[in-house]
């Protein structure tokens, strides 16, 4: 039995889409929103839904053997464990963003307001640039309007939100997408299991590449 | 006393067996002082696992440590012998804080050292100690074994700064292939070389296996070097039977390279998700404190085994007597001493304690029923 962490959300009904497709199908997923654990044992799988910032916790400590989570989480928390598959989707861009005119002044700090603490401290020391992070846990954006920072470390989707609050982005820091990652213990117990699922993931994303080529 | 030891908390009992197991293979119990001075471990920062230590000041104004490592102060306190190896095993408490972050934690771990003259004969042996030391916590277990030159001869074909050099080892050491095939083509290294690295990352099973396909590869001399001394104690550790079943090649183990030199392992138990033991041939180390000196050893963690493999007491061999302070007289003295060397466990209550609930209760004095009277 394969015990899986989804991220609860719109990246986990992706996520679910994907597995249920290649086999790992558990009906009453989703059906009774209140329950958080669904078990299809003739699939051999076991899924918790459990908030996506914690997905790699549970991973990690090994209450589930795989799990999906974004990359600026495994970025910014960098949990022990294996890193096996890029999803492809979820994508989007971690970003320093900002007033569209900013100028940066060198002679002081730059104020970096973001949910991405070790993100941002790494980042800004790889360009040997002193800073001041401001942590906030939502409504980044405004940040940098109100004077509480010069810029921001934020992920950055479509962009339409910075634009309406008159930000750009000034520098990308990573692509950003949703990752398989597993138990380095279970890994060993359960390798066939991991490696097959694995290795269906990769045969949708076949399908739909060759599709989008015929088209 | 075979029911005593089988009763015993997971840690004490694996304590207890593993010093014998050592000690059958000629390794001389060591013990090490719990706190050095701070200097010793700022001196060898870079061979620590954490670089957080807790600190304390002497009444002589020195600044002290808890030891946040055993190894360190073992090699530096070894007794040795120009003429022949040392062998030393430890059971110790460690410092520092736990893997992943979070706060100060006592770490209890055991392991072993073998310090002198490191042959293959002799790694061979001490993998093959691990290994039984993993089948003492659990049936299922799985012994990693990897050599540090063989991805560190890649890793120089790539010819990258070390700071690019440690992204592409945390993508191994990750099994992450996508995010390594990015950096390789970020930085132009050359497309044979991350297709090797890329191999490499993705080999992972018995060692037959994994040294076959390795031979496949456009090896360098240091790399197949390292691929025919894995094949080598491959062949030593035969002669365990565990190893045939329990015994991985996975080139993806990479621990720290300023400590670790030659052969790298790590164990796992099926119970516990993380690593039980790590070790490996760590001369880097050792020679920087004792110069020359070769080394080998592994130590097992015994810190979450209660929590993962909990024991259930046997209740039936638990008695409490429940009797009033009155009837506290000789009569009560050799009635528990009797039971006492029948095997039974006895306590003396007023009334029944909420975590006994299930042992069989008498009372004092006995009524006529009573089959222990």
């Amino acid at each position: 039995m394969l015990n899986i962490a989804l991220p609860k959300g719109r990246l986990g009904d992706k996520v679910y889409d994907r597995l249920s497709r290649i086999g790992y199908t558990c009906e009453e997923l989703y059906k009774d929103s209140r329950k958080l654990i669904f078990e299809n044992p003739a699939c051999g799988v076991r899924y918790f839904l459990v908030k996506p910032s914690d997905v790699a916790i549970y991973v990690f400590h090994g209450a589930a053997d795989i799990g999906i989570v974004g990359k600026d989480i495994l970025e910014e928390e960098h949990p022990d464990v294996y890193e096996l598959y890029d999803l492809g989707f979820g994508a989007c861009r971690m970003c320093v963003a900002g007033p569209k005119d900013f100028v940066e002044d060198r002679t002081r700090p730059l104020r970096v307001a973001t949910k991405f603490e070790h993100t941002a401290k790494q980042y800004y020391l790889t360009q040997n640039r002193n800073i001041e992070v401001i942590k906030l846990n939502g409504s980044i954006e405004i940040a940098p309007l109100l004077g509480l920072s010069d810029v921001i470390v934020d992920i950055v989707e479509t962009g339409t939100t910075l634009r309406e609050n008159g930000l750009d982005v000034l520098e990308v820091i990573a692509p950003i997408s949703a990752r398989l990652i597993a138990n380095k213990a279970a890994y060993r117990f359960k390798y066939d299991e991991i490696r097959l699922l694995q290795e269906r993931l990769k045969e949708p994303e076949k399908e739909i590449k060759s599709t989008e080529e015929h088209s | 006393m075979q029911d005593f030891i089988r009763s015993l908390p997971k840690e004490e009992r694996l304590t207890l067996e593993l010093s014998r197991l050592y000690e059958q293979y000629g390794y001389s119990k060591y013990r090490v002082a719990k706190f050095e001075d701070y200097s010793f471990y700022s001196d060898n920062r870079d061979f620590l696992m954490s670089d957080r230590v807790i600190t304390f000041t002497d009444s002589d104004g020195k600044l002290k440590a808890l030891k946040p490592d055993i190894t360190l102060s073992l090699v530096r306190g070894a007794d040795l012998h120009a003429e022949e190896n040392t062998r030393l095993y430890y059971n110790e408490q460690v410092y520092r804080t736990p893997k992943g972050g979070g706060d100060y934690r006592e770490i209890r771990q055991m392991g072993l050292e073998h310090l002198g003259e490191i042959t293959a004969y002799r790694e061979a042996e001490t993998l093959s100690l691990a290994l039984d030391s993993l089948a003492k916590i659990d049936d299922h277990f799985y012994l990693v074994l990897s050599h540090v030159d063989l991805l560190t001869a890649v890793l120089a074909e790539c010819g990258q700064s070390g700071a690019v050099t440690e992204e592409l080892v945390g993508c191994i050491s990750a099994k992450n292939m996508h995010d390594l095939r990015r950096i390789c083509e970020r930085h132009a290294i050359a497309p044979d070389v991350c297709e090797k690295l890329c191999t490499l990352l993705s080999y992972s099973g018995k060692p037959g296996k994994v040294l076959q396909a390795l031979s496949s590869l456009k090896l360098n001399e240091t790399e197949r070097a390292a691929c025919d001394h894995l094949a080598r104690l491959t062949e030593l550790l035969a002669v365990n039977p565990l190893a045939a079943d329990h015994l991985i090649l996975d080139p993806t183990v990479i621990g720290n390279t300023r400590y670790y030199n030659g052969i790298l392992f790590c164990g796992y138990v099926e119970k516990v998700p993380a690593a039980v033991l790590s070790g490996g041939r760590y001369d880097r180390l050792a020679g920087s404190i004792r110069p020359g000196l070769c080394a080998v050893g592994f130590a097992v963690y015994l810190d979450d085994l209660n929590l993962y493999y909990p024991v259930t007491p046997d209740r039936s061999r638990q008695l409490v007597i429940l009797c009033e302070t009155a009837a506290e007289d000789e009569t009560l003295a050799r009635r528990v001493r009797a039971l006492v060397e029948k095997g039974y466990c006895v306590q003396i209550c007023r009334k029944l304690p909420a975590h006994l609930h299930g042992v069989t209760v008498l009372h004092h004095p006995a009524s006529k029923e009573d089959p222990t009277c």
